[in-house]
């Protein structure tokens, strides 16, 4: 069942060449005319301020994506029933109902506790 | 099984009599492996010559739609413009920080564009007109265009610039909160096509595209690929009023045309997809199947260039309000209607 | 095919999702929640016993099992669960969130009673996953400095556990080729002395070995004991340890795996080194909680000897498995209503003392006068602790001491009862406090939501030792177990 992943495969690397060969030719052409002010980082034509901007996230990234995983968990759990559905009839219908059920109920109370909130007490 | 390029490409060139001659000397998987090579190459080039219009089509389009002309002196109606901005972007000098994390800000444009490359290979351009049919397609294809946002992501941490981290954090809150509706509203499609063949997918919409069937899946997606693809009104990776140029802010010369040519890529890759997935793909009457593939295409892209001229950006929790309040509900009830329609049919 | 002995799983999984909604009512559906999961609890545990002697029946492709030793399981962990939920009707009067607590702990059980019905890895790790889970979010319940620090333990140490388990599963798994745990058992006496079944079991042990708190796996248990509210603390000595060891019940005797090694003198040496450890530290704790914490893990040493039994000689291994899962179910009783005694003490001196004093033994002098009630029932489980007969703590342990000396282990069980007499020394220090000392807090209140539960545990520990089919259920628990294992 592996068959068909050879052009995946191929075509990535010229995906990678593409980039490369770009990067390699303007590396060749370009001027190059260092300068302090150049290197500084870009603040509205000012000295940055506060130094390192790699600083600690808000908790709300951490809720949105926990609701994230748990859906997108459940969406790769009702691809393969989708793509049988024909052959299974209603019962299964019934069951996957069950199931997403279940993570709405989960869904709606993390809606009603705010955890859907961007700004809230969450 | 679907006939792909490959197949055809072989058909070809037995009936002219060179892969005769070049099986005489070379082991099949050797003339196999160099095929597909020459297709990929052919398939990606043709991709970006597309997409260096797609630049030109979008100053156009826009500039009509504010009366404005757009660019008129590089050649007739500025149909040399592409080229003279490539060639500009080109010989730019390689400006950046010296705070940069040097290997991620260099692999931050590769990895945006190669996901995007790679998706071209399993869209069905045309009857015969598809790289390869996966028999996951479907999957594949919705994994394989949410990567990109892995390089915008690694962009704008890797630059230590305020803009930039503040435009790769919405960019990854925006992600999360479409990317589930997406996927969701996608299983439609499948419930329908009961396959994840995107070749399948298109067979199946013979007569009937599924926008008719699925115009609740249809409205999810087309939203959600307006998010996947960080377009009006959903830029927040770019945010240009707000956080100066987003996660490109540090980037110059061809590390920025990449991410530049990833954005453009990406709108004709999602025009592809929603024609495959709702707008029966290849398929009508009289024309050649390509063409068909093409007008839905640019149609689709049209619309989406016509959306940037006309609404404002939304705020960022009024998008997460969206996508996570309205989109993600929306999608369960699409599987619930599809699924249940079906199950008593 | 009928799935009439699912239901009670069935109804604590749907009770604590409609628990969960309670939180869409007006009032904040606060003691709405709160009896929803009596309910639930208590219906699932009446058709637990109505079907305790059940034939053995197989579900789901045989990884799932009903059989008298699921179902002694099944009650002990409801039984807990409902002395807890009654016990949180009052504590979670002022707190805000009330329906994550009983949500929690509903999932907890689920989680529990899946381990005890699983006849397969997959199952088996999936529902001690869901115990665990559930229980770290429970242990900070009350966001203290000290809450969070037990959670933050309990989490790092239970996340080790679970990767060491399924660590030493997958290499299980590679040697027997199935999970389905009796295939095991055959597949592995081929396969036995091969080094990736040793190393598998090795990992396994230790696996179950933090959530039993056996030495040397017990450091974690005490500290979280003491910082978890009181009512968690019941929960996690009470069900959630003895989770741990219906799992090793299953995977080590059903998978013959004690019984192939000439293990007992490892077996032996980690049981003696637990009940000392557990009763010497006990011994010297100032706070009651922590002194059942400590007690809690001697007495995980007491209920490992019938794994020593086992071991040593399958002629007594019924009797040793009997012993021991009545032990488990009499510790379960006796732990769970000591700590909401002390949650009652606790909630009555919280604004007299300074803070982390409210379980310190000062508290509980002259208890006899000022909350007569809870102090003869704290009396009773304290003497059932000890081993009094004849409280069924006697009995049980007599049963496992039983076993010990009928195979040959007549040393083991000399250490043992030495023990208790320890023991006995810490739990009626407590009982002399209340009865002999001079009252140092005013009066206490006795609220009924938190002296029902107590009541429960109390009467059970009279009566069930005097009950004659407490010790049938027991045996043919036993039974079970050693007849899926194939011994008899």
């Amino acid at each position: 069942m592996m068959s068909g992943y050879m052009e995946i495969a191929l075509i990535t690397i010229v995906g990678i060449l593409f980039p490369v060969i770009a990067f390699v030719a303007s590396w060749l052409l370009r001027p190059s005319h260092p300068n302090d002010e150049k290197f500084t980082i870009y603040e509205c034509g000012e000295i940055a301020l506060g130094g390192d901007s790699r600083k600690n996230i808000g908790i709300q990234f951490y809720l949105f994506a926990l609701i994230f995983v748990i859906f997108d968990v459940e969406a790769i759990f009702l691809y393969p029933w989708a793509v049988s559905f024909g052959g299974l009839g209603a019962f299964a219908f019934i069951e996957m109902m069950i199931f997403i059920g279940v993570l709405v109920a989960g869904y709606a109370y993390a809606w009603k506790i705010g955890a859907l909130e961007w700004v809230g007490d969450a | 099984m679907t006939t792909t390029m490959y197949d055809s490409l072989v058909g070809i060139l037995s009936q002219l009599g060179v892969y005769q001659i070049l099986s005489g000397f070379l082991p099949e998987i050797v003339i196999r492996i160099m095929l597909v090579l020459a297709i990929a190459g052919v398939v990606a080039t043709v991709a970006s010559l597309i997409l260096a219009y797609l630049t030109w089509l979008e100053r156009k389009v826009l500039s009509d739609i504010q009366q404005r002309i757009g660019p008129m002196r590089t050649g007739p109606h500025g149909l040399l413009q592409p080229i003279a901005d490539g060639i500009k972007l080109l010989v730019k000098e390689d400006v950046h920080p010296k705070t940069i994390d040097k290997w991620v800000f260099l692999l931050a444009p590769i990895v945006m564009f190669v996901p995007v490359v790679v998706v071209l290979a399993v869209i069905p351009f045309g009857k015969t007109l598809v790289m390869t049919d996966l028999s996951v397609g479907i999957v594949f294809l919705l994994a394989v265009s949410s990567l990109p946002t892995l390089g915008i992501i690694m962009a704008s941490w890797a630059q230590n610039n305020k803009y930039a981290v503040l435009a790769g954090l919405r960019r990854a809150a925006e992600i999360i909160s479409y990317e589930i509706s997406m996927v969701l509203a996608a299983i439609g499609v499948v419930l329908l096509a009961g396959t994840l063949s995107l070749p399948g997918i298109v067979e199946a919409q013979t007569g009937l595209p599924y926008i008719i069937l699925q115009p609740l899946g249809f409205l999810i997606f087309f939203i959600g690929l307006l998010a996947d693809l960080g377009r009006i009104p959903f830029d927040f990776q770019e945010s240009e009023s707000e956080l100066v140029a987003g996660y490109t802010t540090e980037y110059s010369g061809m590390k920025f045309s990449f991410f530049f040519l990833a954005e453009y890529l990406e709108l004709f890759v999602a025009g592809g997809i929603l024609t495959t997935l709702y707008l029966g793909g290849w398929n009508g009457p009289f024309l050649p199947s390509w063409l068909w593939f093409a007008i839905k295409t640019f149609i689709v892209i049209w619309v989406i260039l016509w959306i940037r001229a006309t609404l404002p950006r939304v705020r960022i929790d009024q998008l997460l309000d969206i996508g996570w309040k309205w989109l993600l509900p929306l999608a369960l009830l699409n599987i619930a209607i599809t699924g249940g329609v079906l199950a008593v049919m | 095919m009928s799935y009439g002995l699912l239901i009670p799983e069935l109804i604590i999984a749907a009770s604590a999702l409609i628990v969960l909604l309670a939180v869409f009512m007006k009032d904040g559906g606060k003691k709405f929640a709160g009896y929803v999961s009596i309910v639930a609890l208590l219906v699932s545990l009446i058709l637990v016993l109505k079907d305790g002697l059940v034939t053995p029946t197989p579900y789901f492709n045989d990884t799932i099992v009903i059989d008298p030793l699921s179902q002694i399981f099944n009650m002990i962990f409801l039984l807990v669960s409902l002395l807890v939920v009654i016990g949180g009707i009052r504590y979670n009067e002022d707190k805000p969130h009330a329906e994550i607590f009983y949500s929690l702990l509903l999932f907890a059980t689920l989680g529990m009673m899946v381990v005890a019905i699983s006849n397969d890895l997959i199952p088996l790790f999936v529902g001690f996953e869901l115990a665990s889970l559930a229980t770290y979010p429970m242990a900070a319940f009350e966001r203290t400095k000290r809450g969070i620090e037990a959670s933050m333990k309990y989490f790092v140490i239970g996340a080790l556990s679970s990767s060491l388990l399924l660590f030493g599963m997958s290499y299980i798994y590679g040697v027997a080729g199935t999970t389905n745990i009796p295939q095991i058992a055959d597949a592995l006496s081929l396969n036995l002395m091969k080094p990736a079944s040793l190393l598998g079991l090795l990992f396994i042990v230790s696996g179950f070995g933090f959530k039993m708190a056996l030495v040397p796996f017990h450091m974690w248990a005490v500290d979280v004991y003491d910082g978890a509210p009181h009512l968690v603390t019941a929960l996690l000595s009470s069900a959630s340890k003895k989770m741990a060891f219906v799992a090793a019940f299953k995977i080590l005797v059903v998978g013959l795996i004690a019984l192939r090694f000439d293990w007992y003198i490892g077996l032996a040496l980690l049981a003696v080194l637990t009940m000392t450890l557990g009763n010497v530290v006990a011994a010297v704790q100032r706070s009651v909680k922590r002194m059942l914490a400590y007690s809690s893990v001697a007495h995980a040493g007491y209920i490992a000897i019938a794994f020593v039994v086992i071991s040593k000689s399958l002629a007594e291994a019924e009797i040793a498995l009997a012993g021991g899962i009545l032990h488990i179910f009499s510790h379960a009783l006796m732990n769970a209503g000591a700590f909401i005694v002390a949650a009652i003490i606790a909630a009555a001196v919280i604004s007299k003392v300074k803070p982390g004093e409210e379980d310190n033994l000062d508290n509980y002098a002259g208890l006899g006068k000022i909350a007569p009630v809870t102090a003869l029932m704290m009396a009773i489980l304290m003497l059932s602790l000890g081993g009094v007969p004849p409280m069924f703590g006697f009995w049980s342990k007599a049963v496992i001491f039983l076993s010990a000396i009928k195979a040959d282990l007549l040393w083991l069980a000399i250490i043992g009862v030495l023990n208790s007499a320890l023991s006995l020394y810490y739990y009626a220090r407590v009982v002399m406090y209340m009865y002999y000392r001079d009252p140092v807090i005013e009066r206490v209140n006795e609220p009924l939501m938190y002296v029902l539960p107590v009541a429960i545990a109390t009467m059970g520990v009279i009566l069930l030792g005097l009950y004659p089919p407490t010790y049938e259920w027991a045996f043919e628990a036993a039974r079970t177990l050693l007849m899926m294992g194939g011994i008899l």
